[in-house]
């Protein structure tokens, strides 16, 4: 087991609970979505999780490293790609030469090994998330924390990114919670969805994801994608009412 | 003709056609030398009078970049200082605010009394009068960093020195930028200023002191040379100021700031 969090709740003021008695546990290698009407406190249960918020109860534990990607790609403009990506390992006063080796590795494996001393301000979109998640993954970390992190992208942008995510799992046995308000994204990309309700949020739903095929695209087009969307659908519309 | 080309012909021609206008009046209302001389007499006294008017601006332009040159040194340090905590900050610069609005020329007596006539207390002037700009905006900078980026940091386990110079410090350079222009600006005033009082006895040689005797010789064309020397000094500055200041920024690949 990578995360086992029991009894989180969380307040931000008297009258405004955001996280209620939330219960989850991710295993090795394993994706787990938090999924939900937007302001219903996935993200804050994500940065408690992280150690960027403090509960007001409940414990979790969690084995090994953890990396944690932004909404945003939140790249330093003075920085290049490899410079961005190396910031990580500088903190923590890695030798220069074992940076330039973790680092180039990291970028060849998001596919950026050609843009390696670009400034964020020459990348695109797509190409800046990617150097978020190389800046994520150069600490070898067994499990990742996403919040919404392809969220501002174009649909083909997210879809390669969401494959590369998902190579990472099989090539890493990285685990990752991934939030997000994108049913499709969620349904292609987890094995487990949890549905998030509102005000304060409870973890209402629990949907295993389990596909006979390998994550391909072209089982976006399955019925049997379909209809675990219809059944995400259905869970989401029941915490709506 | 290209973007670039006309942005600074445009000025250039409108300040000829000001010249040429004020040349006819002049003219055509014979207007007496002593309340405006013609530009053409203006421009007869400065070719006239050049290697003295042109003495007088490197003397003013030394004492401005080093009261400017100071005012970073020390801005920036003073800032960094009052960056490090909110108590510090909350104490200081309330005071930061408050001394731009002093006028700094009530003071210029006391600097005399502490360091005499001449350039020091002129370059302390210069130097005060530019002073609060680059605190209060390398405060600014240093203190209005993105939220995530501290977030970040902490989830690395930075330590402060390492948030101070990885991201608080870089983040603050367009401030500083900003405050720099500024500065530079006030910079000349507070050279000029501090001449008038800290340098009239002719130790400095500035264009304040040329101004002034040739005010009192009756000079009017010469007058009138000087004190447009003073504003292309002005000029000056502030040109070279504000191109390194771009190049800083487009070097460093800083985020620009619209001032």
């Amino acid at each position: 087991m990578q995360l086992v969090a029991s009894g989180i709740s969380k307040s931000f003021a008297p009258d405004r609970q955001v996280l209620k008695d939330i219960n989850l546990s991710v295993d090795n290698c394993e994706i787990v979505s938090l999924l939900g009407p937007s302001g219903c406190g996935k993200s804050t249960l994500l940065r408690v999780l992280a150690g960027l918020e403090k509960p007001d109860a409940g414990e979790f534990s969690l084995n090994g490293q953890f990396s944690y990607v932004f909404q945003q790609p939140m790249l330093m403009e003075w920085r290049t790609a490899f410079e961005n990506t190396a910031l990580p390992l500088e903190i923590n006063k890695l030798s220069k030469a074992e940076i330039k080796q973790s680092c180039e590795s990291v970028l060849e494996m998001v596919g950026l090994g050609e843009n390696l001393h670009d400034y964020p301000e020459q990348l695109s979109g797509g190409m800046q998330m990617r150097v978020s998640l190389a800046r994520a993954l150069v600490t070898s970390p067994e499990i990742l924390f996403l919040d919404e992190p392809f969220a501002a992208l174009d649909e083909m942008t997210r879809e390669r990114l969401n494959l590369e995510v998902l190579k990472l799992k099989q090539s890493k046995k990285l685990s990752a919670v991934f939030v997000t308000h994108n049913i499709f994204e969620a349904v292609f990309m987890s094995d487990r969805i949890l549905i998030m309700g509102n005000n304060p949020a409870e973890i209402v739903n629990e949907i295993k994801i389990d596909f006979e095929k390998p994550r391909v695209p072209e089982i976006k087009s399955s019925t049997e994608f379909a209809s675990y969307v219809g059944e995400v659908q259905k869970a989401l519309r029941s915490v709506h009412e | 003709m290209n973007k670039t080309l006309k942005a600074y012909l445009a000025p250039i021609i409108f300040l000829l056609l000001v010249i040429i206008l004020f040349e006819a009046m002049t003219k055509a209302f014979s207007i007496s030398p002593i309340l405006l001389p013609a530009p053409s007499a203006i421009l007869k006294a400065g070719m006239e009078n050049f290697s003295e008017l042109f003495s007088a601006g490197i003397n003013s332009f030394i004492i401005a970049i080093s009261g400017f040159s100071l005012s970073l040194f020390f801005g920036i340090f003073i800032a960094l200082i009052m960056a490090q905590s909110r108590l510090i900050e909350n104490s200081l610069y309330p005071y930061a605010i408050f001394f731009q609005c002093v006028p700094i020329v009530a003071l210029a007596p006391i600097f005399i009394l502490w360091f005499g006539y001449g350039p020091p207390a002129m370059i302390i002037i210069s130097f005060v009068i530019s002073l609060f700009p680059i605190i209060t905006s390398t405060v600014n900078g240093l203190t209005s960093v993105k939220k995530e980026y501290l977030e970040m940091m902490n989830l690395y386990g930075a330590n402060r020195l390492q948030i101070l110079f990885k991201v608080r410090f870089p983040s603050a350079v367009p401030y500083m930028v900003t405050g720099a222009r500024v500065s530079a600006g006030l910079s000349v005033v507070g050279a000029i200023i501090g001449e008038y009082f800290a340098g009239l006895s002719g130790k400095a040689r500035g264009l304040a002191y040329l101004i002034r005797s040739n005010e009192q010789n009756a000079d009017f064309p010469y007058l009138f040379a000087t004190t447009v020397a003073a504003a292309i000094l002005g000029g000056i500055i502030f040109i070279i100021t504000g191109f390194i200041c771009d190049t800083i920024i487009k070097k460093g690949h800083f985020q620009k700031r619209n001032i």
